[in-house]
């Protein structure tokens, strides 16, 4: 942003200047060249530097939330971020013929390792195909990475390049260009998102920064790639639209009942959402999208539970509250069919900046599932189910953390919320605990007495008095013993002296 | 063995799901008991009487050869205190000594959510939540009194008993909620919300608790797995599917095919003061109030269960989910109200 755009953002919308001056100031970019961080970003090498750059070019912003994980693990990520992007660059190319393009997929995780591999056929027009002739730099480094890192890695690129590969054949063959049902849309989001969720939790326990039993959750770790995969499925409708790429599933966007409640017919076209006069029913199918993807918020939630590294946290729950705040944007949102929407700016910094915690991340989510119910009215066919996913996400906040809890600030203990019914059987189960603490600390002191173990083992109670009789013996035996053995070796000395 | 069944308050709401399910399922053996003679299946015995009359009870109890007793009847808020606590706790009481001295083995009893209810917001309550020193009202009372008897009755000589307190019942055959929503939708006041609307509150749509009662009566076997985690507790039952307050009856309004063309929102402090008003002419004219600040209280309270533990111990999944029952509702309210359905149409 240049000087002039401060200055019109401070008179414009002085609370987005006071918010992104702040996430300006405060927050700290990773610098990958430093040389004191070699070791973790490999940029004393070549190859990585390209890797890096690569990253950089496919997506900025991604790219520095990528870098902030905490040390070789970025770097890491950067490597299996670029292979998935190998792949999907031949995927999305449609200058190949099918037969090229289904052995180059089904041999993209053996091309991945061949040193020296490069492919330089890809359409003019791809974007990343740069990173295709270069891709030697990404096998030399993958060849680096110890093998619990690559096997994840390439795991992931095997199941990816089948999806991938089964889809493109269906699509080049068949000449359907739709997805029908919804199980498609959720296969396909899995084969593109899902398994990108599987991969990365997979690295986090390879690295050891999170727990082994990460890489099991293959389920919630699925909802994080879909929800994300969903939102923007939801957001880029126009432009893949205009792009003949179809992603929504027919069955909702297909669905007469979003006709019937405006005495339309059903949409035949996805094209035809866009057109003026079917706004209403496109309004409504759109709701049926989002609703669709709001169904995977509370797996997310869970997901986000089970982290326990603060930079595994920041790069898994950015991207998950910057999607519903999207979906927010988008919802009952007229401009999503027009153009290409995207939230603003400070609303980013700000959730970036508090979406630090599973606390306050279920927070926000809590407050965007109110503002989209409040968004929606009684004539969108979807009403009900809407009101049932946000209040279901509403309720896991306070299944995990509820509200009459009022956090600790400034040196403050928690307090609870005494109006609440909760805080009594709190209250209860507080004081319980700090007892139990109390005496687990109190048996702790009595047993590096060593008195109190023989004590205890002899299954009684140690009072004071038994320690004290028990030190007292202690102290007598061992008085005994050393002035025996002293005893003992002087009767030595003086025999064989 | 199979069991015996006597349901009391058979041709009740609840009583009355209760005992067609029962009957759905092959019980030989089902017979109801209510104040009002109802209408009911061939095979279902039928008993007419008071549960305020020990020796009508007793009859019903000893003719039926019941080893399950089912007690739903209940008598609902606005009545006088004496006749809430007559029927309540006192009519509880006969049921409860009936069936120790009958050797009945099970007795499954409906309370109400309400029962640990303070009168402020109770999000995600649990079954550890204590009853209120003081009590909200006289039917919350009563039916948290009667509750404690019937759980300190468990273990009396081999009689097993449990508490179900189910949240805001509805659906067909409902003679409160479903009409008193469908008539602010005649009355023309769809339109108008109180509050905010962010307040989440659980109802339980009627074979969803059915299901519940029939789940926990089979759960008192002592032979069953999970008959320790169920005699003698008390289970939270309702939907599961908190949503915000006006979202329900907007749900019924619109299965009836009515929407409110358009929402004017009047935000709870205002509500408060019209209703002060309301109530000042209602007192000067010796009518009553539409609205009541009670009322405006009351619809901008946060109020929902956690059922984890019906989920747990009485393996509890609603059947039907609030969409389907609403919807169920709404159909039973249009067959039997078809002049109040001709004039929506009208006016639509």
């Amino acid at each position: 942003m240049g000087a002039l755009s401060w200055l019109v953002l401070l008179l414009t919308h002085p609370g987005e200047f006071r918010i992104l001056l702040q996430y300006w100031l405060w927050h700290d970019q990773r610098d990958v060249s430093v040389p004191s961080d070699h070791a973790n970003t490999g940029w004393d090498r070549d190859t990585m530097r390209r890797c890096w750059h690569f990253l950089d070019l496919t997506s900025r912003s991604f790219a520095a939330v990528i870098k902030q994980v905490e040390d070789d693990l970025a770097r890491v990520i950067c490597l299996y971020y670029l292979v998935l992007r190998g792949l999907d660059t031949i995927e999305d190319d449609m200058t190949l013929p099918d037969e090229k393009k289904q052995l180059l997929l089904r041999n993209f995780h053996k091309h991945t390792l061949t040193p020296g591999w490069t492919f330089t056929e890809s359409g003019p027009d791809e974007g990343d195909r740069q990173l295709l002739v270069e891709y030697d730099n990404v096998v030399e480094e993958l060849r680096m990475l110890k093998p619990s890192y690559l096997d994840v890695i390439v795991d992931i690129t095997k199941k990816m390049e089948a999806g991938m590969a089964d889809y493109a054949h269906k699509a080049q063959t068949t000449g359907s260009v739709y997805l029908e049902k919804i199980e498609e849309y959720d296969l396909y989001c899995h084969y593109v998102a899902g398994l990108v969720g599987e991969g990365l939790s997979g690295l986090f326990s390879a690295s050891g920064k999170e727990g082994e039993f990460l890489a099991s959750q293959l389920e919630l770790a699925d909802s994080m790639g879909l929800f994300l995969q969903k939102t923007n499925i939801i957001r880029d409708f126009r432009e893949d639209v205009d792009d003949q790429r179809y992603f929504w599933p027919r069955e909702i966007w297909g669905d007469e009942k979003y006709g019937a409640a405006v005495g339309h017919p059903a949409f035949q076209e996805m094209k035809e959402m866009h057109l003026a006069g079917n706004e209403k029913q496109a309004e409504y199918v759109q709701s049926a999208m989002i609703l669709n993807a709001l169904c995977h918020a509370t797996d997310s939630l869970d997901y986000l539970r089970l982290l326990k590294n603060q930079s595994v946290f920041n790069f898994c729950a950015i991207p998950q509250t910057m999607a519903i705040a999207t979906l927010h944007l988008c919802f009952k949102n007229p401009d999503m069919f027009q153009r290409n929407i995207k939230i603003r700016k400070a609303e980013a910094a700000q959730l970036i900046m508090r979406s630090k915690n599973p606390r306050d991340v279920a927070y926000i989510f809590k407050e965007y599932a109110q503002k989209i119910h409040a968004k929606c009215t009684a004539d969108d066919p979807s009403f009900i189910k809407i009101a049932a996913v946000c209040g279901r996400i509403e309720k896991w906040c306070e299944d995990q953390y509820p509200s009459f809890v009022n956090m600790a600030t400034g040196g403050q203990a928690q307090t609870f919320d005494t109006t609440d019914v909760r805080s009594r059987v709190a209250q209860i189960l507080d004081d319980h605990q700090r007892k139990a603490w109390l005496e687990k600390k109190r048996e702790e002191l009595l047993r590096t007495t060593g008195a109190a173990t023989t004590a205890r083992e002899k299954g009684e109670e140690a009072t004071a008095a038994d320690t004290f009789k028990f030190v007292a013996i202690a102290f007598t035996v061992v008085t005994v013993i050393s002035l025996g053995s002293v005893f003992g070796i002087m009767l030595l000395l003086d025999r064989f002296t | 063995m199979p069991d015996s069944y006597l349901v009391i308050g058979g041709s009740g709401l609840l009583g009355g799901h209760v005992v067609d399910q029962l009957v759905a399922r092959g019980e030989t053996s089902v017979a109801s008991f209510d104040i009002a003679p109802g209408s009911f299946d061939q095979r279902v015995r039928t008993f007419v009487g008071n549960i305020c009359d020990r020796a009508e009870l007793e009859n019903a109890v000893k003719e039926s050869g019941a080893t399950c007793i089912i007690h739903t009847a209940s008598l609902l808020q606005g009545k006088s205190k004496e006749q809430v606590y007559k029927v309540n706790v006192g009519g509880t009481e006969n049921v409860v000594e009936v069936a120790k001295a009958q050797h009945v083995s099970k007795l499954v009893y409906t309370s109400s959510a309400s029962v640990v209810f303070a009168g402020s917001d109770q999000p995600n309550v649990d079954e550890s939540a204590p009853y209120p020193a003081k009590a909200f009202d006289d039917y919350n009372a009563a039916k948290a009194i009667a509750e404690q008897l019937v759980l300190k009755t468990n273990g009396y000589q081999g009689l097993s008993t449990v508490s179900l307190r189910v949240a805001g019942l509805f659906g067909p055959r409902d003679r409160v909620t479903v009409p008193t929503i469908m008539g602010i939708m005649m009355s023309k006041r769809s339109g108008m919300q109180i509050g905010d609307n962010k307040n989440l509150f659980d109802w339980t749509y009627i074979e969803n608790a059915a299901q519940a009662h029939l789940l926990a009566a089979d759960r008192l076997s002592p032979d069953h797995a999970k008959y320790k985690l169920v005699a003698g507790e008390a289970f939270f039952i309702s939907n599961g599917e908190p949503r915000p307050y006006w979202d329900f009856p907007r749900g019924l309004w619109k299965a009836a095919g009515h929407t409110p063309k358009k929402i004017t929102v009047i935000p709870k402090g205002i509500a408060m003061v019209i209703a002060v008003i309301m109530e000042l002419v209602a007192w000067i004219r010796g009518s009553e109030a539409t609205l009541t600040r009670f009322r405006v209280h009351y619809i901008c309270l946060t109020r929902y269960c956690n059922i984890d533990k019906a989920r747990n111990a009485l393996d509890y999944h609603p059947l039907f989910s609030i969409d389907e029952g609403i919807r169920r509702s709404a159909e039973y309210w249009m067959s039997t109200h078809p002049e109040d359905v001709a004039k929506l149409r009208e006016t639509q």
